[in-house]
Parts: structure tokens; sequence; C-alpha cells
């Protein structure tokens, strides 16, 4: 190769070799070519081409029918199943050529079906698509690769995802793959640390969600969480880690610790205790079910972190008084997609649950898929025990969501994100009054 | 919202960790095998029962009150207020005590012999915190200005200065520049000071 950048006769042996071999001058040229540009790219201070393992919505994209993933396959066969063709109400059996899930009956519906065209709902519908085959495209996850606790000198802004990655050093999230698979796993324990830390992007009422009595509740916390900022506090009863109750603990109580420790991060000073309760908190992954265990499961992440695992619904602990005595400065209470207004789960919440947690007057944080889904479960509490409860947060959307789209494999046009709205609300406090 | 169907199949493993914990948390969403589907709880017989009455439920402490001790706060304010304002009039009424305008004003009252025959020597402010009523604006060139003074005689005497001019260049014309003490009015622009020193 380096006969030819010679500069006396280097035309001539070109040449040359042309005349030999023809099929010696393509590769030839080939290399030279992309030598040359590689170092003109190299020399400009360019990235890099883009590997083809980079995800890009074109080669993320495949039918689910046809979807590399078998796990896709049998989504798309299930989908198939269960679900109906909004416009004839017959069974699913075309896919969607925009999004690549099976959305309709046939391809006339598909055309008929001017709702489902005008709002663009196959644009989520693809992004449902690439996301999922992204993330069993075995692309390395570097993203995934989480920071440490940093000093105090370095504040966490908890404005939005961006600004919350950025001041905590994550790994640059450049594609809304790399979002989109982070924040699905962070969406729990951040969601958490938002509403708990000083710097809540929340505000008070009336510019944002916060009522005054949710003031009072989330200031209470936060007095134990920043104990240095609030001496004039007695700190006799801070003898135990601050405990957070989530009931129907289902996907999130299967995140590892090392996830649930980025809460645990924002509040250096603090140790938790992470309650999950519920039949669906203990999963072993080796037997692939759902364990029934009598005695309460403790794993130890660290000497600030601990998860207790309890196989059954929180009435039952309430009734035994597991729990007691509970704290409004140390106990909250979070209920992630509960489902209080759902016709399979309604009974089971809004019974002897719900009445024990009103009783315990501490805080309960409640998010939903989407608005309809939340506000369907605050309406309902409200309407059974208005005059129990006390309202800490008015249905907003909840800026840490995840921003992965997901699908409701019964109604393939039915999209959410978890953790899209959220609210919170308590038992209400009765004071007393000073005898005269 | 359907989200939550009963149905008993369960999601196979995903080989990845990091993957499996999104896809499960994913698909076992969609799939759930739980107990309390088949728990039939009739709404309106919820009662609980503790076992132990004794153990407290909770620790009943009164939550933090934005809206308690508003009166103090807003006496605070006020308070603080005042004490923002009174620091403020003190720094600037101490920019005019130190004016030039008012040191060569004492300088000419020092040796004023009228003014030394009816106030004495040690001619100085009068009272504790000394104040200069009025205006003293150099820049804008308007000068009207009332200060008391005291001698070694213990008789108080009143200082007036009425000066201006309307350009930066033009010197001040004096209008007025008098003491007025013991029911007597010095004028000090007529009196003749060229004693020696």
């Amino acid at each position: 190769m380096t006969v030819l950048y010679a500069p006396s006769g280097a035309t001539q042996l070109y040449f040359h070799l042309l005349r030999k071999s023809p099929h010696n001058r393509l590769v030839v040229s080939h290399q030279t070519r992309r030598h040359l540009m590689g170092f003109v790219r190299n020399a400009l201070g360019l990235d890099p081409p883009p590997s083809p393992e980079d995800p890009t919505p074109e080669n993320r994209f495949h039918p689910w029918d046809q979807s590399p993933s078998v796990d896709l396959r049998e989504r798309a066969a299930k989908i198939r199943t269960l679900a109906h063709c909004p416009v004839t109400g017959k069974d699913i059996n075309y896919t969607c050529p925009l999004s690549g899930i099976p959305t309709h009956h046939s391809r006339e519906a598909w055309e008929m079906d001017k709702a489902y065209h005008d709002s663009k709902k196959y644009e989520i519908l693809k992004k449902v698509n690439i996301y999922e085959h992204d993330l069993r495209s075995g692309r390395p996850f570097p993203e995934f690769d989480f920071p440490q606790q940093q000093g105090y000198d370095k504040a966490v802004n908890l404005t939005n995802w961006d600004l919350f990655f950025y001041t905590r050093s994550f790994y640059s999230m450049d594609t809304e793959f790399q979002l989109a698979a982070v924040t699905k796993m962070l969406s729990y324990p951040i969601t958490i640390g938002s509403l708990l830390h000083k710097f809540s992007p929340y505000s008070l009422n009336p510019k944002g969600p916060i009522t005054l009595e949710g003031l009072k509740s989330l200031a209470a916390l936060r007095y134990t969480l920043y104990p240095l900022e609030n001496r004039s506090l007695p700190t006799t009863t801070k003898n135990r880690a601050m405990r957070i109750f989530i009931l129907g603990a289902r996907a999130e109580a299967q995140l590892p610790g090392h996830v649930w420790k980025q809460l645990q991060f924002l509040f250096p000073e603090q140790s938790f205790e992470i309650h999950f309760i519920g039949p669906e908190c203990l999963y072993k992954r080796d037997k692939q079910e759902y364990v029934k265990s009598t005695t309460p499961v403790v794993q130890r992440v660290d000497e600030t972190l601990k998860f207790i695992y309890r196989t059954n619904f929180f009435e039952v602990f309430h009734e035994a008084q597991d729990f007691f005595p509970y704290d409004p400065y140390m106990d909250v209470f979070f209920t992630f997609h509960p489902g209080y207004a759902s016709p399979e789960s309604h009974g089971s919440w809004m019974g002897e649950t719900m009445k024990a947690l009103l009783e315990t007057k501490c805080a309960i944080f409640t998010t939903g898929f989407n608005k309809k889904d939340l506000t369907d479960d605050i309406n309902l509490v409200k309407s059974k025990y208005g005059k129990e409860m006390d309202v800490l947060m008015e249905p907003v959307r909840n800026v840490f969501g995840s921003t992965k789209w997901e699908l409701n494999d019964m109604n393939p046009q039915e999209v959410y994100q978890f953790n899209m709205y959220i609210a919170g609300f308590r038992g209400k406090r009765y004071h007393t009054i000073k005898r005269q | 919202m359907m989200l939550r169907l009963v149905t008993k199949g369960l999601p196979k493993v995903t080989p990845s960790a990091a993957k499996a914990v999104l896809v499960r948390g994913s698909l076992l969403h969609s799939f759930s095998t739980s107990a309390r589907f088949n728990n039939s709880v009739a709404e309106d017989e919820a009662k609980i029962v503790l076992k132990d009455k004794n153990r407290p439920l909770r620790i009943d402490r009164e939550l933090p009150d934005p809206t308690t001790e508003r009166r103090k706060r807003i006496a605070g304010f006020l308070l603080f207020s005042v004490a923002i304002g009174s620091a403020l009039s003190l720094i600037f009424n101490y920019e005019k005590t130190e004016s030039p305008i008012i040191s060569n004003t004492l300088y000419y009252i020092r040796r004023s012999p009228a003014t030394k025959n009816i106030l004495g020597e040690s001619i100085e402010f009068d009272g504790i915190i000394p104040w200069v009523y009025g205006e003293l604006n150099s820049v804008k060139g308007r000068i009207n200005i009332t200060f008391y003074i005291k001698g070694d005689k213990n008789v108080t005497g009143t200082v007036r200065l009425v000066a201006d001019r309307n350009t930066h260049d033009e010197e001040f014309l004096i209008h007025e520049w008098s003491v007025t003490a013991a029911g007597q009015k010095i004028d000090l622009l007529a009196e003749n000071t060229k004693t020696p020193i």
C-alpha cells in the first residue's frame, strides 16, 4: 500500500495494477477511499460514523408477527387472541403497517378507523414497537451504569429528567431508546425521591398541585430527611429508619437494589426501609412464580437500605399491628397504579385496605397509567371516604414518569406510560381543642 | 381498564438481568395470579379488629403547620422592616453629616467671633445622633439644610444654609447662611472672618 503513496511513479504503478487485475483494482480503490475518508474525518474532528448496532427507529422496527424475538411474537398472538377490532368488533387479523402491531380485523377496517389515523395513534404504537425491540436487541446498555453517591456541593436538580441525569452525572442519554430504558427503571425510586426532596418540582396551590395539608405532611417528612437543617425538632424519636410502604407491589418489588439505591443517594443522611406489601411482591426468578411467605422476607442492601417483603394484604398486617405505631414524620405510603376504581381490584382496595390506610394518618401517594385511570381512582376514594380524607396533591402529570410507552394487550390502541400521573391523599387529622 | 386481567400464564425469563427487569416489569403487568381477585370482600362490612388495644396505632404528633404563628411572623416582618429602614436612614444621614459642605460650615462657625460669644467654645452637633435636616443634593445643585449645634455655654443654635446652582460649572450661590441662637441671628456671609489663626 505504501507504494501507492510514493510521489514518483504512483500513477504509473496504479495504472499497471488496473491493467493486470480488475478485481484487485476494486479492492485497492475501496481501501484507499475508506482510509482517506477516515483520516479526513479524524482530522476535522468529526464523530465516527454511527455503528449499525446503534438503535434507530428504522433498524428497531419489525412487525410483531415476524419479530426476531419470540416474546414479541407471542405477544402479537396474545393480542390477536384477547383484543377486538375497534371498528368491527371482530378478532384482530391485521397488523398495522405503520406501527407494526396488530390493531384491526382487516385492512378495510384499518382504513375505516378515522380516529386512529387522525389522532396519529400509530406513532405511539410504533414507539411501543421500537422500544420493545431495542430492549431485546442485545446491544450494550452502558446507561445502566448508575452513578454513586455525590457530595453535598453538587446539588441535584429535580426539574425534569434531563436536568436530573445531568446533575447526577448519569451516562449521557443521547437517544430516546436510552431514555426509555433508564426512566422505566428509575421512575419508581425517583418518583418517591422527587416528592420527598426539598427541591421538589411540585409547588404549592394555586401554582402547583400541593395543597396546604400536603405541605404539612411533606414538611413533616422533610423534617426527618433533613435533620441538620431542623435542629429545633426533638431528635429522640429518630431511632429507626424511615419506612416507605409500597402497597400492591409488583414490578417495583423486582427492581434490584442498586436501582432503589438511587433513592437513598438523594438523601445521604437518611436510612430507609422499603416495605413491599402485596401477594405479588415476592417473585422468585428461579421458580418463575410468586412466593407466599408467612414471615417477612428481609433483604439488606447495605447499612442504609433494607427491603422487607410481606406477601399478604396490608389490612392483615394492620390488624396484627405489625407496623404500629405509625408516625407521619417517618412513614409514607405509595401505591403505584393501584386501580382503586378498576373492576378487578376494586373490592380488595376499597374495603379494609383503604380504611386501614386512612387510619394511619400518614401521607399516601398514588400513581396512574393515564389521567383517566388516576382521576377515577381519586374520585372513587373521595366519593366513598370523602369526609375521612384530605387531598395532599391534586392529580397532576408526574414529572418523573416513565418515558417508555407501553401497550395494553387487551386493547392495543390503549397506550400508557408507567407512573404517568400522580396524586396524594391522607386520612383526615383532627386537632384537639383545649379546654377553656 | 382491563390492564389487571387474571391469567394463569407467567412470562419467560429473559437472559439479561437489566433487560429482564424491564421486560418482566412490562410483561408481568399483563399477567396476574393474585389471590385478591378471588377475595370477595363485602364493602359494607369493612371493619378492622385490632388484637392489642393498648398498643398505639400511631404517634400523634402535630404536623408542622405553616399557618401557625402568622401574627408573630407578620410582627417579625414589620420589626425587620423598621430596623432596616432605620439603618438606611442612619446611613444616608451619615453621608450628609460627613459632607464637605457641613465640614466647611462647621469650620466657619467655629472661627466666627459672634458665634463663639453666644455658644462658647467646642461647637459641635447637638443631640446624641448628629442629624442634618433637609435637602443636600450637590449633584442637582440644591442645598436647603438645617441642623443644630451647641457649645460649652449650654446654648443651642440652629444653622441654616440655602444655596443652589443651575449647572455643574457654576459656583454655588448662597442665599442664606446663618446661625440662630439665643434669639439672635448671625449672618455668616456678612461677618469678617480674617482673624489670624
